[in-house]
């Protein structure tokens, strides 16, 4: 037996997998050679000190991420109900969809539809300001797996509003950075939970749907980042031009 | 935890009970977690790794082959995605595999258990990705020679070449450290 057959030999050993011919046949070796009985050791050594190496604990938090991240939208595709459910509702809303798409756009272009009394009424609704134009808006919308959030800023008056909508299925926060020499935070909304510190706006988003709004003075555009756990998500850039 | 509990789990999952799913995480959510954790060594990575092999084994479980051990699937997931990590970061740079041993850092005794450890460690991380995998499944998740094979869709005698080279390397490296 060779340096390298008594070194496999060992090794199976130590992975507990040798017959018992092989291990009578390296007891033999290890009984008479001393340099075998030396290797013998130092892999024996090795193998313990691997061993020793604990098993690390998951972090905290991470089973309840990963379950809040399979949303009924990820759910998994069972062959057998696949052909027969999804579709079906995917059909049924494309269709209502269109349809919809198609009743809307007959309302508002044809002035003689049956629903030109509705378009008036709506207008109407609007009051003065729907005869002058829009206010600068500009818009985001941060998406990943778990959280969605769209964000859109328009000028209001000499300040900035921020209209914030997210949904989320894990704990997370939208951070708005501003240039505080430019711009401030304006009031504190109550039903949010938010701190700021210098030209950061930091937003806590708690699971579920959530909508508020945050005013600003000032004209400066509004970076926003997205983050979980103190990772970044996704960012962007808001910003409208001046009255 | 047996493999048929594993693939009723899985059926039951299947057919709408979300509870099934969540005892599969929480069965493996640690073993998965370790595997990318040592292939890693970087435990936000691994975090990412273990929540993605998740949501990946819960979207793509119509799937999975029931004949194959469900461990061994969702493993399989945790190594391919450690080492898409490595091969995008090529952060194996200089592994023991290809150098020269160190010199001595003096004799074991002086070396605490925990600084030992992380020496082991250390000398782990620079194993070539495929020595790391074997040595990883074999010590952090306790796989025999035929489930690495599966796990790493290659033959048992490939595993058990891979393994022995990798424990010779250690070896070699931890010798010239002190350690042995």
């Amino acid at each position: 037996m060779d340096k390298g057959q008594l070194q496999e030999l060992i090794q199976t050993d130590l992975d507990g997998e040798l017959s018992v011919t092989e291990r009578a046949e390296l007891a033999r070796r290890l009984l008479r050679d001393p340099a075998a009985r030396r290797l013998h050791n130092d892999f024996r050594r090795t193998d313990q000190l691997l061993r020793d190496i604990p098993k690390a604990e998951p972090p905290h938090g991470l089973r309840a991420a990963v379950l809040a991240g399979l949303a009924p939208s990820v759910r998994p595709a069972d062959p057998g109900h696949r052909q027969y459910g999804w579709p079906i509702y995917r059909v049924a809303a494309a269709i209502l969809g269109g349809l919809l798409i198609v009743g809307i756009s007959y309302l508002l272009l044809d002035g003689n539809a049956p629903g030109a009394d509705l378009q008036g009424s709506l207008g109407a609704a609007r009051g003065p300001e729907s005869a002058v134009p829009a206010a600068p808006q500009d818009h985001l919308l941060m998406r990943t797996e778990s959280v969605e959030v769209s964000a859109s800023l328009r000028r209001e008056g000499q300040g900035l509003r921020l209209e914030i909508n997210s949904s989320t299925s894990i704990p997370c926060e939208v951070i708005a950075r501003i240039d505080p020499a430019m711009t401030t935070l304006v009031g504190n909304p109550d039903d949010v939970q938010l701190t700021t510190a210098g030209g950061q706006v930091t937003v806590q988003l708690a699971t579920g749907s959530q909508a508020f709004v945050l005013d600003f003075s000032g004209a400066a555009p509004i970076h926003l980042q997205l983050r979980a756990g103190g990772r970044l998500l996704q960012e962007g850039r808001l910003s409208v031009s001046g009255p | 935890m047996s493999e048929n509990v594993d693939a009723a789990r899985v059926r039951d999952c299947l057919a709408g009970d979300p509870q099934a799913f969540t005892a599969l995480v929480e069965q493996y959510e640690k073993p998965v977690y370790n595997v990318a954790l040592r292939m890693l060594r970087n435990p936000e990575d691994a975090r990412d790794i273990a929540q993605s092999v998740f949501l990946k084994a819960y979207q793509n479980l119509s799937n999975y082959d029931p004949q194959f051990k469900f461990y061994s699937w969702i493993y399989r997931m945790a190594i391919n995605e450690s080492l898409n990590i490595l091969r995008v970061r090529d952060r194996y740079a200089g592994p023991v595999d290809e150098r020269l041993p160190e010199d001595g850092a003096g004799p074991s005794e002086l070396l605490a258990e925990d600084q030992r450890r992380d020496v082991v460690m250390e000398a782990v991380e620079k194993l070539r990705p495929e020595h790391r995998a074997v040595i990883v499944l074999r010590y952090f998740v306790d796989l025999n020679y035929e489930d690495m094979a599966q796990v790493l869709e290659i033959d048992a005698k490939t595993v058990k070449s891979r393994l022995y080279t990798a424990r010779q390397l250690l070896k070699e490296h931890l010798a010239s450290c002190g350690i042995l």
